[in-house]
Order: C-alpha cells, then sequence, then structure tokens
C-alpha cells in the first residue's frame, strides 16, 4: 500500500485560510479554487484563483484581495473599495455590506490571476478596477455595471453579425 | 535498475513545502515555481508514511531510520525497508526531500 498520494479534499473555507497563510508567509504565490457568488462577475465560482503577496505599498483601491474574515477565520476574497487612514475598507461586489476595515498586515496577497475554463484573466490597470470599486461601494451600483456588461455583449455580437453579413 | 534511495545517506525535508495537519491528517504542499498549488500537487501521508516523514531531520541515516521503525513496530525488517525505499524513492522523485551533503 503506497504510503503518500495525492490528496482530494475540499477543503473548508477555514482550512484554505490556514494553507493560505502558510504558503504566502513562506513567500509562495496560493492557487485554488474559488467558491461562492460574492465577487460575480468578476471571480465566479468555480474560478482557479492565484493570489500573490503584496507589500502594503502596492495596494490599491480596486484591487481583489485575500482576507481572513474576523468571525470565523475562513478565507475571503473580495475588493478593496475604501480606504481610511492606513487602513482598507474590503467588499464582496454582491454583497450589501463591507467585509470591515482590514490593515495591510491583515492582507495576506491579492489575485494575480484568475483561470475560468481555458481563459487566463490577469487583473491589471488602475482605472477600472477602481470604477467597480466605486460602484461596488453603493446599492444598486453592481447591477448596474451586470447591465453595462450585459449591454457590451449585445453590441459586441451585433458587431459581429454585422461583420459577418458584409 | 538501482534505487535512487543510499540506505547510509540521511535526507531531510525539502525547504520548498508546507505541511499542515488539518483534521488529524498531515498535508503536503510542494511549493513548485513559487506557487503553492491546491488545484495540482496535494499529497497526504498514511499512518506509515506519516512515521517514516516525522524521522527525516537529516541527522539520521536511511538505515538508522529503518533499524529505529524495526525495533518500534512488529513487521518484519524486509517490509519495513521496502516501506522505508518505497516511500523515500517517491518523495525524492517529487522533489518533496533532499540528501544531505556528507
Amino acid at each position: 500500500m503506497k504510503s503518500i498520494k495525492e490528496r482530494e479534499k475540499i477543503f473548508s473555507a477555514q482550512e484554505m485560510a490556514e494553507l493560505l497563510q502558510e504558503v504566502i508567509h513562506q513567500g509562495a504565490s496560493f492557487r485554488f479554487r474559488a467558491r461562492g457568488w460574492s465577487m460575480t462577475p468578476f471571480i465566479q465560482d468555480g474560478d482557479i484563483l492565484t493570489i500573490t503577496p503584496c507589500p502594503n505599498a502596492k495596494l490599491k483601491i480596486g484591487q481583489m484581495v485575500a482576507v481572513l474574515e474576523r468571525e470565523q477565520n475562513s478565507l475571503l476574497v473580495h475588493r478593496i473599495v475604501g480606504k481610511k487612514g492606513s487602513n482598507y475598507l474590503v467588499k464582496g461586489d454582491n454583497l450589501l455590506s463591507p467585509d470591515g476595515l482590514f490593515s495591510a498586515a491583515e492582507i495576506l496577497g491579492v489575485v494575480a490571476k484568475i483561470e475560468r475554463g481555458k481563459r487566463v484573466l490577469f487583473p491589471q490597470g488602475s482605472i477600472r478596477p477602481y470604477l467597480i470599486a466605486c460602484f461596488s461601494r453603493h446599492k444598486g451600483g453592481m447591477s448596474l455595471i451586470s447591465w453595462a456588461r450585459r449591454l457590451g455583449r449585445v453590441i459586441k455580437k451585433g458587431r459581429k453579425i454585422g461583420q459577418e453579413k458584409r | 535498475m538501482g534505487s535512487l534511495i543510499n540506505l547510509g545517506k540521511k535526507y531531510s525535508l525539502s525547504p520548498n513545502l508546507v505541511v499542515r495537519e488539518i483534521e488529524g491528517e498531515v498535508i503536503i504542499i510542494p511549493l513548485t515555481s513559487g506557487v503553492g498549488d491546491m488545484e495540482e500537487a496535494l499529497f497526504t501521508l498514511n499512518p506509515t508514511g506519516l512515521a517514516i516523514w516525522q524521522r527525516l531531520d537529516g541527522k539520521k541515516s536511511v538505515r538508522e531510520i529503518i533499524q529505529e521503525l524495526v525495533n518500534e513496530y512488529d513487521a518484519s525488517r524486509e517490509e519495513i525497508e521496502e516501506d522505508v525505499v518505497g516511500l523515500l524513492e517517491e518523495l525524492y522523485q517529487r522533489k518533496l526531500i533532499v540528501e544531505e551533503e556528507g
């Protein structure tokens, strides 16, 4: 019987948080499958995320970050939507209330890559995430973003059909 | 084909891994190319594997580890040596252990 085997297990959010902290503490990135809908459409259930360590100086409003939820010590991957003093306000895009204020030391890492099926997305830039954070702060703001995305897809589809007809 | 493992050598855990006990189970995450990958490479040890793993401190040779286990467990030397060498070969191939100098 083999003494070592590849592990197939679904970890709880608390267990995932423990493992992420250990990995990030060693200066490495952490790659795992996201669960939940709190950051839809930007992070969807089943997306594979890579979280990298990030020094305080590089944290910005709009970035998607990993933090520990305080009551249950579970892992959250949500967005920095504001800053108060040296602390960052973190919130799930689809949630009505923010998670709270977190110091730089409490922010475990940032989302560097999102893998969705065969697509690989790199959250980059500062303007678009900043605008998303502004909408996320306000009730109904994310609904506007969802509508804007749907409208964008309809326009894109319309253009594609138009080009095919020519 | 000869074994990768030399019974006279000492082996220790690679510095590039995270080991954590979760619900009584030892989880090993190799940090390959600077990434702890929960989707690809995640290992666990059974009780036999754990007994061997805990002795990989770089201070004892493989032969000494086998002798310790022979003294402690009710199994033949041949069985224990087979388990130890088999596990160490797999750990070595997966770069989870390193050979100590000297």
